[in-house]
């Protein structure tokens, strides 16, 4: 099974940006961004959101994907990551970073976006549509796998469980 | 805050031919370098109000046009941007 958990954590603190995005470098295998240059990911967002005066409120949102080891087998690290690309595309005009880690039992994809659009300044409010849009696109690319999304509530992203997850009935 | 933020005015630390440099590369990625912007690099000083946000826009667009191009390794022109991000922190 192919998970999409969604981080819900509203990341309201001045060092969110800095502590989710510094987490996701340091155990990156393989790190790509959108609308952003990857080495230098926290300056970006900051910098966007600072010209925008939009440095308030929920800073980021929080994804990973993460694969079930039978289909750990059938994914490479650079597909795995071409799914942030593609997640990137759905939303269009959110900056992003994102990484696959292998520092769990699950080769996983984590996925962190600026609240704030580069095009117009305005914060994120497109609730679940592009996470649907991007569990169609891995339904079509990859029938074989069930895609869920689910919830999360960690105190902190190193506390993440997968059993902590609530399935999240919606599409 | 936000009066504070307005009045502030910081430097772009870009000489002519670095200027020069970055709309040549904007250019190849398919960008124009928008008046204001031009006009703040030139000038060497932005007054931090929301027309910041032009270029903080214009940057991701430049990041986005790069990367779809094949660009975005470059170290020349991700050096110029890192340049640019860090006068809006």
């Amino acid at each position: 099974m192919a998970n999409l958990v969604v981080i819900q954590n509203e990341y309201r603190d001045d060092m969110a940006i800095q502590h989710v995005v510094g987490y996701i470098l340091r155990h990156a295998v393989a790190l790509d961004g959108y609308g952003l240059t990857p080495s230098y990911p926290i300056h970006c967002m900051n910098g966007l959101k600072r010209a925008w005066n939009k440095d308030t409120g929920s800073r980021l949102n929080h994804y990973i994907f993460s694969l079930s080891p039978p289909e750990e087998n059938q994914i490479t690290i650079n597909e795995l990551l071409s799914f942030g690309a593609v997640f990137s595309r759905f939303l269009h005009e959110f900056q992003t970073v994102y990484s696959v880690h292998a520092n769990s039992h699950h080769l996983h994809l984590h996925f962190v976006m600026n609240t704030v659009s580069f095009l117009c300044g305005r914060k994120y409010s497109g609730g679940y549509v592009p996470l649907l849009q991007f569990r169609s696109f891995l339904q079509n690319q990859y029938p074989q796998f069930q895609h869920m999304i689910y919830y999360s509530y960690p105190k902190t992203i190193n506390e993440f469980r997968e059993e902590d997850c609530e399935i999240l009935e919606i599409g | 805050m936000s009066s504070q933020k307005k009045s502030r005015k910081i430097s772009v630390k870009f000489t002519e031919s670095e200027y020069c440099r970055l709309e040549k590369n904007a250019e190849l990625a398919g960008m124009k370098l928008g008046p204001y912007v031009r006009q703040c690099i030139e000038s060497s000083t932005i007054v931090v109000t929301p027309k910041a946000s032009d270029l903080a826009s214009l940057l991701c667009k430049l990041h986005v046009a790069l990367s779809e191009r094949g660009l975005d390794d470059d170290e020349t022109i991700m050096k110029e941007l890192k340049s640019l991000w860090l006068t809006l922190l």
